[in-house]
């Protein structure tokens, strides 16, 4: 069944907004369905700024990274000039990939299959038998490799966009531009991303991963085993982690939303909220830490971002979760039912070796797929992916919690319905269909 | 001081710890540690980083691995709710030369994990650094490497006991090559020894 001939009988009917009755529904369909995963491809993955990667991997002249973004394989550079290139993994003579290392430095790529060689800007250097050719052959760049139609960055975060049109990065990002710079300010030497990328997939729709990643509302249920193990660990039988009225969540604009508190979650930040299980060795360290970034951003700002909590997500799949430690994550669907995932930990440039230390035990006692928590939310994913063979019978899922709220919680769901109106906009191409709402 | 362990002592215990792991016995799993043993898995692009300067998959103390072993036999660790079933399956068993009480002992590892009408494999290699307890060998740290060149299928499998690999394996194990010491980093794993994979490490 396609979207169209679907019992809602539209795209845009493929979410029901009742603002009247406080009632947000999405139809299951758009999790499991080919024809939607199609139009997602050209209307999201093809005109949205996609997160490619951070300036820190790619610090020093001619070091790279190689990886799929949207289902393409771009590689990025940095050049001898100090500028950063984004450019298509693949040779304009055959189309073979020119770069088969996931990073690295390297003066030239050179495609194993006839030798053609490129410089790290994406200039053709030569190739075996030019003069087989015309001399003007090469004119116009048609033997360099093929530069994304967009690339800029933001404190640190590149993007790239394959709509030669799109809207400037920062406009893209709307709010979501203020909470990277939230956790852009944590370094005050930088930011960088640390080596070691968790690569896995999930066996479920994309949509749902971005979800789950700003949903309050499953924290305690799903995860009540990492509440036991920080209690186990910290000594403490405090009871943390209901699902009591814990911090707020907000619109950012363009579908991007962030659930946020300010000091009230009970793991530790490295920087700089001590937990009793790092021990009181730890503790000068990380108050320092904290009075540093105090006196560095001033008390409102410094408040902000040294004791605040984070869930960000940038549409239409980045999220940068600043918690126990700070993760930036994307996946892309391989199929309607099926992800890959890709996470990697951030963190300030000239952390002290016992900060680093306690940050990356601190990220995989519950990120990743062998953490306390993640594995859980895995899971839940996938049963509800599973569930969604009976949409026919049981088409809908609800997203309406707090659609009465004035001040929306971490435990509501405005979040969620942020995403989906703009992900109902750019699917169904009516651009007139309302972003803002409770 | 040596401390010459057979080979077949060490595949005996290897055997014993792979027979526990399938009955999801894991708390005698987790007591087969050292009080400062470690459990310590490292990215698939990164083997060689040290796991305080670099992201893992899992990076346990003796008590975080202990609690690992205790969540996943609630009944509210969803993701092994219905627990897989699983085989553990260690061959290619070399051990090296002991580095005082420390035995260091490498192995290529193979699980099979059937969960909900699916199966995973994972194949690896592992690093074991073994004492001699007052009851029996004892395990200092186990250092656990996906053969995968990229993505952890269904990743919740990692939750127990091997994170790993891939419909897309093309690597091989590489010679069990320990990493070089971080700076600063005080785990057993992090102490180099020499490769016993003959003609590897001609001066061992």
């Amino acid at each position: 069944m396609t979207a169209l001939e679907h019992p809602s009988g539209s795209l845009a009917g493929l979410i029901i907004d009742d603002r009247q009755a406080a009632r947000f529904k999405v139809n299951r369909h758009v999790f499991a369905e080919e024809d939607i995963l199609a139009l997602e491809r050209e209307r999201i993955f093809s005109r949205c700024w996609l997160y490619l990667g951070h300036v820190s991997e790619v610090s020093a002249a001619g070091s790279f990274v190689a990886r799929r973004v949207g289902g393409r394989p771009l590689i990025l550079t940095r050049g001898r000039d100090g500028a950063l290139n984004a450019l298509y993994n693949t040779c304009p003579h055959r189309g073979a990939l020119v770069c088969r290392e996931r990073a690295g430095n390297r003066r030239a790529f050179q495609c194993g299959y006839h030798a053609w060689a490129f410089d790290e800007t994406g200039r053709f250097l030569g190739m075996p038998g030019r003069e087989a050719l015309p001399p003007n052959a090469g004119d116009g760049g048609q033997f360099d490799l093929v530069r994304v139609e967009r690339m800029e960055e933001f404190r640190g975060f590149v993007f790239v966009c394959f709509d030669r049109g799109a809207q400037p990065l920062v406009d893209y990002l709307a709010g979501a531009a203020e909470y990277l710079a939230y956790v852009a300010d944590q370094g005050e030497n930088g930011m960088e991303i640390v080596e070691g990328t968790q690569d896995y997939s999930i066996a479920a729709n994309w949509k749902l991963l971005q979800e789950n990643s700003v949903d309050g509302y499953h924290g305690q249920p799903t995860h009540v085993t990492y509440f036991d193990y920080l209690r186990s660990r910290d000594g403490t039988t405090t009871n943390f982690g209901g699902s009591g009225p814990m911090g707020w969540v907000k619109n950012l604009g363009n579908g991007h939303a962030v659930s946020e508190s300010i000091g009230l979650l009970p793991w530790g930040r490295p920087y700089a909220r001590w937990a009793p299980g790092w021990g009181e060795e730890a503790k000068p360290e990380v108050e320092e830490l904290n009075r540093r970034i105090m006196a560095r951003l001033g008390p409102e700002r410094g408040n902000v971002v040294a004791n605040g909590d984070r869930n960000l997500i940038v549409f239409p799949n980045l999220v940068v979760n600043d918690i126990m430690a700070t993760t930036v994550r994307t996946f892309y669907p391989v199929r309607p039912d099926y992800m890959e995932v890709s996470a990697w930990s951030l963190a300030p440039v000239g952390e002290s070796v016992p900060s680093r230390d306690r940050r990356m035990r601190n990220f995989v006692e519950f990120l990743g797929p062998a953490g306390f928590a993640s594995p859980d939310d895995i899971e839940m994913l996938e049963l509800c992916q599973r569930g969604y063979a009976n949409r026919a019978a049981a088409p809908w899922n609800d997203i309406s919690r707090g659609m009465l709220s004035n001040a929306p919680k971490k435990t509501d769901e405005l979040q969620m319905r942020t995403f989906w109106r703009r992900w109902r906009q750019l699917v169904s191409g009516d651009s007139s269909l309302e972003l803002a709402g409770p | 001081m040596t401390n010459p362990l057979a080979r077949s002592e060490a595949e005996d215990f290897l055997f014993k710890e792979a027979a526990l792991l399938d009955a999801w016995r894991l708390e005698e799993w987790a007591n087969l540690f050292t009080e400062d043993g470690e459990y310590l898995i490292p990215a698939t692009d990164a083997p060689d980083g040290a796991p305080g300067t670099s992201l893992y998959l899992v990076y346990d103390d003796r008590h975080r691995l202990g609690e690992r072993a205790k969540r996943l036999l609630k009944k509210t660790a969803h993701a092994e709710q219905p627990r897989s079933r699983t085989r553990h399956m260690s061959s290619n068993v070399m051990v090296a030369e002991a580095e005082g009480t420390v035995t260091p002992v490498f192995c290529n590892f193979v699980v099979f994990r059937s969960r909900m009408e699916k199966t995973d494999i994972y194949p690896g290699h592992a690093e074991y650094r073994l004492v001699h307890g007052s009851d029996g060998l004892r395990i200092a740290a186990r250092r656990r490497f996906s053969t995968s060149t990229s993505c952890v299928p269904r990743a919740r499998s990692a939750s127990f006991s091997e994170a790993c690999p891939t419909r897309r394996v093309r690597g091989f194990p590489r010679c069990p090559r320990p990493s070089a010491p971080a700076a600063g980093c005080s785990s057993p794993a992090c102490r180099p020894a020499p490769c016993r994979r003959p003609g590897r490490n001609p001066a061992a």
